[in-house]
């Protein structure tokens, strides 16, 4: 009785759709219809030309990218914010850093276009200052632009994970481990890093399955350099209407997806990650 | 054997700490003699975790200096001092190994391999632990994970091992035990041990020498023996063990109640002139029939029997003095007199010699 519900959700949200997808992924489409006959042409296609592999594979980089420096930039906050801050003070620091995050998403990204463009923020500094003489056009319109917005977008995603997880850490372990002879540099490496190896799992699962998915962001301020995998995939159920195409590509997503969390998984228990002990 | 036979293991000289405008730790100095077991004993507030923290280094204090074996760590990190702590909640690393945690200090000082296998193992084998080498620590009982708690500070071998409350989070019957275990480990690795309790009988029980503490001072230092028999200031004499408190007034050799009884003084108080407190402890009260005779060396009041409680191996009376004062009175059970029942009148006898005497008014110690 306990997993019913679990199981009752697993069939609406994942067994259900997946299995339409797979489906779908195996008739062809046309330009006179759906062809109603099985076929792996679609997946045939698919290794038929590097350039979605290699779509794909850049797509991957990318959000490896996003996922290191997100995780790089959320391990020194969020052990600032867990172990050095003061108990009154937390509360307050953790709305201040997630105050925006209460702003739509897309708003949140084209607020980067008026400090990146052309004549944007950015290059109105860098000008006045003499810095540069022309304005810079490599800020926009580009995977760095992809990447680096999104690193913002996603913040929290890999912060709380791990902010989470340090919480929990007793500050007598850390004093313990002074007490016998660990340099702050030690103390890192031998508790706090394996203690927090949890929420660094979980944070970067998140996050990084939100990058490789993403498709939002890099239309709006990707440029045509900036494109990911999601943007072809939404192609084909938009503008070009080959869904058993698209639902191909998504097959691939998927696949790929799920073989990074495997990986990371292999590394730290999955139950240690969603029920910390 | 670790210990320097020059000059003592641990010196606090002038130590001051303040928090946030108030001191809680003030102007402390303390010498820790080479293998002594010290207890710092107080309540909660007096600031005696306060001055462990600074001697492992997680505090710094903001006057006086600490000396450990005569070399000045006032400033150094916790990670520079030849100090081990055993904390209260144990404080084990839960994603390592019973060894592993053991080992723990020795393969921060690069001890090699081998070498460490086997101080590992005599370390457990000292807290009888032996057996659970590779079990994780989350499995242990609080007693056990105590014990791994200080064989992982011992095996580094330090020149002290602080102690902060380290038995307060088991229950009684596993703290006596460890209490036995703790003096005996002691005495058969011979580091100098500093004690932190708020548990009188344990500081008792266990320490060469207790140091009692009170709002961030030091209020008395010496042996069990001083602290319970001669206690300094009446907060001492309150803080271990328990006390009847009897106002007076002094002169010429002896305190007066308000009804007129007489108390006579000890030598050493002989010359007080004025308002008093007398002291003296239940145990060392004994109950007389109402018409005996009070001996050259006692002291005698008459009282009327409040209640009578039967604890199995002590027998407590309480007692109403005929000017409204209630005292106690404690007594094994099989040499207490036949006693009148509730209600009926008895005098109270002790020595003259175990009467403690105080100024009526204490004045605060800073």
């Amino acid at each position: 009785m306990q997993v019913g519900p679990a199981v009752a959700l697993f069939l609406v949200f994942l067994a259900a759709p997946l299995t339409v997808t797979i489906g779908m992924s195996l008739f062809r489409t046309t330009i006179f219809g759906v062809d109603w006959t099985l076929t792996l042409a679609n997946y045939a296609k698919f290794f038929s030309e590097w350039l979605y592999t290699d779509l794909l594979l850049k797509s991957l980089r990318m959000a490896a990218t996003i996922t290191v420096v997100v995780i790089l930039i959320s391990f020194p906050v969020a052990f600032w914010l867990a172990k050095i801050v003061r108990p009154g003070w937390k509360i307050t620091l953790l709305l201040l850093i997630f105050a925006p995050y209460w702003v739509s998403y897309v708003i949140r990204t084209y607020a980067w276009m008026p400090l990146l463009g052309r004549t944007g923020v950015v290059n109105y500094v860098l000008m006045s200052l003499g810095i540069i003489d022309a304005p810079l056009d490599v800020l926009l319109f580009n995977e760095f632009s992809v990447q680096l917005v999104m690193v913002y977008i996603f913040l929290p995603f890999g912060m709380v994970p791990l902010y989470l997880s340090m919480d929990r850490i007793d500050d007598n372990l850390l004093r313990a481990a002074a007490d016998l002879g660990s340099t702050p540099a030690s103390i890192f490496r031998h508790i706090v890093l394996p203690l927090s190896a949890p929420g660094l799992a979980g944070g970067t699962i998140t996050v990084f399955v939100l990058a490789i998915g993403s498709y939002v962001t890099p239309r709006l301020v990707g440029g045509p350099s900036g494109i990911m995998f999601g943007n072809l995939i939404a192609d084909q159920f938009g503008a070009s209407f080959n869904w058993s195409w698209g639902a191909t590509l998504s097959i691939f997503l998927v696949t790929a997806t799920l073989a990074i969390v495997a990986l990371i998984s292999s590394r730290v228990s999955l139950n240690r990650i969603f029920l910390q002990p | 054997m670790t210990a320097s036979i020059d000059g003592p293991d641990l010196e606090f000289s002038g130590v001051t700490k303040i928090f946030s405008g108030r001191a809680v730790v003030r102007r402390v100095s303390l010498t820790v003699q080479p293998g002594e077991f010290i207890a710092v004993l107080g309540p909660s507030g007096s600031g005696k975790s306060t001055l462990l923290k600074i001697a492992a280094g997680f505090e710094f204090p903001d006057e006086g200096c600490i000396l450990l074996r005569g070399k000045d760590v006032t400033t150094e990190p916790p990670y520079r001092r030849n100090v081990n702590t055993v904390f209260q909640s144990y404080a084990l690393f839960p994603h390592m190994s019973v060894a592993d945690n053991v080992a723990y200090g020795l393969r921060r000082k690069k001890v090699p391999q081998t070498e460490i296998a086997h101080k590992v193992k005599e370390a457990l084998a000292l807290v009888g632990l032996h057996r659970f080498w590779d079990n994780s620590p989350t499995t242990l009982s609080g007693g056990e994970q105590q014990r791994v708690a200080l064989a992982r500070a011992l095996v580094n071998r330090p020149a002290v091992l602080l102690l902060d409350e380290p038995l307060s989070a088991l229950d009684l019957k596993i703290r006596r035990r460890m209490q036995i275990e703790l003096k005996r480990i002691h005495q058969e690795v011979g580091t100098t041990f500093l004690f932190v309790t708020h548990d009188q009988e344990e500081a008792l029980v266990m320490a060469d020498r207790i140091v009692v503490m009170r709002e961030g001072a030091l209020e008395q230092v010496g042996t069990a023996r001083e602290i319970y028999d001669a206690p300094v200031t009446p907060f001492v004499a309150d803080f271990v063990g328990e006390l009847n408190w009897l106002d007076a007034n002094a002169s010429s050799g002896a305190a007066i109640l308000s009804d007129g009884a007489q108390i006579k003084l000890p030598e050493a108080s002989q010359h007080r002139r004025g308002p008093v407190r007398i002291g003296f402890r239940p145990e060392k009260m004994r109950l007389a029939p109402i018409d005996a005779v009070i001996g050259p060396q006692d002291n005698g009041v008459r009282a009327t029997i409040t209640s009578v409680t039967f604890q199995g191996p002590i027998t407590t009376v309480d007692l109403r003095l005929t000017d409204g004062m209630i005292v106690r009175c404690q007594s094994s059970a099989t040499d207490t007199i036949e006693l009148p029942e509730k209600g009926g009148t008895v005098l109270c006898l002790w020595q003259i010699g175990s009467t403690l005497v105080f100024d009526a008014s204490p004045t605060e110690q800073t």
